[in-house]
């Protein structure tokens, strides 16, 4: 769907034009929001107040270029609202990062699927470990694909230490996953021929 | 004259370096010819035969690099992202794929950089449920976007307030300032606090009253007169256009002095209003004896 007229139809208040974008931007926002909080219920919350976000400030949103990172933008001004809040005041209990294992779309044959599911909850076990900032360079570029520019101007950090940081996390990534699969007796990381 | 494997030998770097005379190559040649220990010598020393089994030769190296450099380990994570995404240049990445061929370690996290470069993408989108539409649209679609609600924008506001970790500590202080002005006050401790403070409630009352009535009457003046105003042109344009052109230039004119009056006027008064309550204020703080307090 062309994303200009569809922003340039929401901005005129058309309903259907702004449920559409909702559908089309609703798991790239849930996403983000799930990966910054950790749970289901928070994402599910913060993702809601996002969309309410971008919804009340449509107009100061640029050409549709800039929509996707203005989106992401404000998605983790808002999780960093929200992590903050829950730093103040930290909740009793957190759920568990496992329930992303339901989330997910079932693969083309059951075993495939398991270890598909299998891996990536590892993959992501393995992130929430990150420190908060290697965990925030590998969602930012390798998980949404933003540019190394968009990421410098976002974290407010020189482009050579964003390229920097990024190796870093990227290893110290792949080093936790070697870590979890080796505890959990997995099979080797992808041993592709 | 029939050459020994030792005067072989001490051709052999002549022979590599191909800077042996003919007559001596011949009979090198034909020395080669007869002895297989010194043929075999001859492709072990051109890089032709490897005498050591694999296992020993990764070991070898190993315990070379121990004692020399090191290994390189440390300087592959370096290099290896750039690696997995072929953005190294040509000749770094053939020596740097050498080591991956012979360390586990560093080919084991080069074969999970590329399986992350895979699968981190797929992560981007997550299906928060069906519901979460619906939740949306009915959280967003009923409301006047861009312009938020008097109430809901106070209610954002306060939440906010109210979420701000050091919030309590704050209204603690101000609550504590509060009481220490008006309750910690010994000169308005000492005295009987209910009449002076009606006083003054009272006399700013008044000021309140006569400001408003007068405001209110001036405003009320200058409506009428320029619906009476507006009338009576009107009546003119419809007998007399001409007369009732004349007769708009003139009210313009009166309307252009009227304003200039009621400019000067409303400053005047307001100013005089002003200084009016102030010093009502300052006669009765005088008169709590609230003056020394600041003094």
């Amino acid at each position: 769907m062309d994303l200009a007229m569809l922003l340039e139809r929401c901005k005129a208040g058309d309903e259907l034009a702004w449920e559409a974008l909702v559908r089309q931007f609703q798991a790239r926002v849930f996403g983000i929001a799930f990966h910054y909080v950790g749970n289901v219920e928070d994402a599910r919350d913060l993702a809601q107040e996002i969309f309410i976000r971008i919804y009340r400030h449509l107009d100061l949103c640029g050409d549709e270029q800039m929509f996707v990172p203005w989106l992401i933008r404000i998605s983790r001004n808002a999780c960093i609202d929200h992590l903050r809040r829950r730093k103040a005041r930290p909740v009793l209990s957190d759920i568990a990062v496992e329930e992303m294992i339901h989330l997910q779309a079932p693969g083309p044959n059951p075993e495939e699927h398991w270890m598909a599911d299998s891996r990536k909850r590892v993959i992501h076990l393995a992130f929430r470990k990150l420190t908060s900032l290697n965990r925030e360079v590998i969602l930012l570029r390798e998980i949404l694909g933003l540019p190394l520019e968009e990421i410098a101007s976002m974290l407010e950090i020189p482009l050579g230490t964003v390229k920097s940081r990024i190796n870093r996390a990227r290893i110290e990534l792949a080093e936790r996953v070697r870590a979890l699969a080796a505890n959990a007796g997995e099979p080797a990381p992808l041993e592709r021929s | 004259m029939k050459t020994k494997c030792s005067d072989f030998e001490d051709r052999l770097s002549d022979i590599l370096a191909e800077a042996l005379p003919p007559a001596d190559l011949r009979v090198a040649m034909e020395h080669l010819a007869e002895c297989p220990r010194c043929r075999q010598l001859l492709e072990v020393a051109r890089g032709e035969m490897d005498l050591l089994p694999s296992g020993s030769r990764q070991e070898l190296a190993r315990e070379i690099l121990r004692k020399t450099s090191g290994l390189a380990c440390g300087r592959v994570r370096e290099q290896l992202c750039d690696f997995v995404d072929g953005r190294l240049p040509h000749d770094d990445a053939r020596i740097l794929a050498i080591h991956i061929e012979n360390c586990r370690a560093c080919a084991g996290l080069a074969r999970i950089l590329e399986e992350l470069s895979a699968v981190l993408p797929g992560m981007a989108e997550l299906d928060p449920g069906a519901p979460f539409t619906r939740e949306v649209l009915a959280a967003t679609s009923r409301r006047e976007r861009c312009k938020p609600q008097r109430r809901e924008f106070l209610a954002e506001w306060w939440n906010a307030v109210m979420r701000r970790p050091r919030f309590a500590w704050e209204a603690a202080y101000v609550g504590t300032l509060l009481l220490a002005l008006v309750i910690g006050n010994p000169a308005l401790m000492s005295m009987a606090a209910s009449t002076p403070l009606d006083e003054v409630r009272g006399k700013t009352r008044q000021a309140w009253t006569t400001a408003t009535r007068e405001l209110t009457g001036l405003s009320s003046a200058a409506t009428s007169g320029a619906a009476e105003a507006a009338g009576r042109l009107s009546q003119k344009v419809s007998t007399n256009p001409v007369q009732a052109r004349e007769s708009a230039a003139r009210l313009w004119q009166k309307g252009q002095g009227w304003a200039a009056h009621m400019v000067s006027l409303d400053f005047a008064r307001i100013r005089d209003w002003s200084a009016r309550v102030l010093w009502m204020v300052r006669d009765s703080w005088i008169s709590l004896g609230l003056d020394r307090t600041f003094s």
